[in-house]
């Protein structure tokens, strides 16, 4: 029950400017007559949108209500969880840089795919938060 | 070390897709009825949707 404007300012504030370093590499790299070695996409591009969303994700818990406390403990839990596992994965990128044997395009692919749970875990703080304040507000009509 | 990631990272997607859709699902549940009141409620405060 995410509504159309709150849908808009969250797509604007979090997932665009996430997803900035993306799109910089890709217009960069699209627009490079000789691009070299250089990659269109990068794991540490896809670790900082991670970290946004998931930042976002804490600052969202304030707006929880009190009587919400087992979800809420959950989705901090989750949020430190992929927080972590994405710093560790910030860590092997900043390791491969030493000329460690690190498979940095399997890095790549997970990141990915912790993104795209990333944005799922937004949605559905978003779609409580919405229906939480909703309900709040019915409370009060006479 | 390339193991380690997979697997990690398959338990930590598998448990934020299965609590991302237990809160959904929990969501429409606690809050049902004001999903269905919500848009009479609003008509008559003349409140925009």
């Amino acid at each position: 029950m995410v509504n159309k404007y709150g849908r808009r300012r969250w797509l604007l504030f979090t997932v665009v400017f996430g997803m900035i370093p993306i799109f910089f590499r890709l217009s960069t790299y699209l627009f490079l007559n000789d691009a070299g070695s250089f990659q269109p996409f990068t794991a540490s591009d896809f670790i900082a949108l991670g970290i946004v969303l998931q930042v976002s994700v804490f600052t969202e818990m304030k707006y929880t209500t009190s009587d919400d406390d087992h979800w809420r403990q959950l989705f901090t839990g989750c949020a430190a969880l992929f927080l972590t596992l994405f710093s560790a994965f910030y860590l092997l990128v900043l390791f491969s840089e030493l000329g460690t044997n690190i498979n940095l395009a399997l890095i790549l692919k997970v990141t990915a795919g912790l993104d795209f749970v990333s944005v799922l875990l937004y949605l559905a703080v978003y779609d409580r938060i919405t229906a939480a304040t909703a309900h709040a507000q019915l409370r009060e009509v006479p | 070390m390339n193991t380690a990631i997979i697997v990690v990272s398959i338990l930590a997607g598998a448990f934020g897709l299965i609590l991302a859709g237990w809160s959904i699902v929990n969501t429409r549940k606690k809050y049902y009825e004001d999903f269905l009141k919500r848009t009479s409620v609003r008509e008559k405060l003349r409140l925009p949707r």
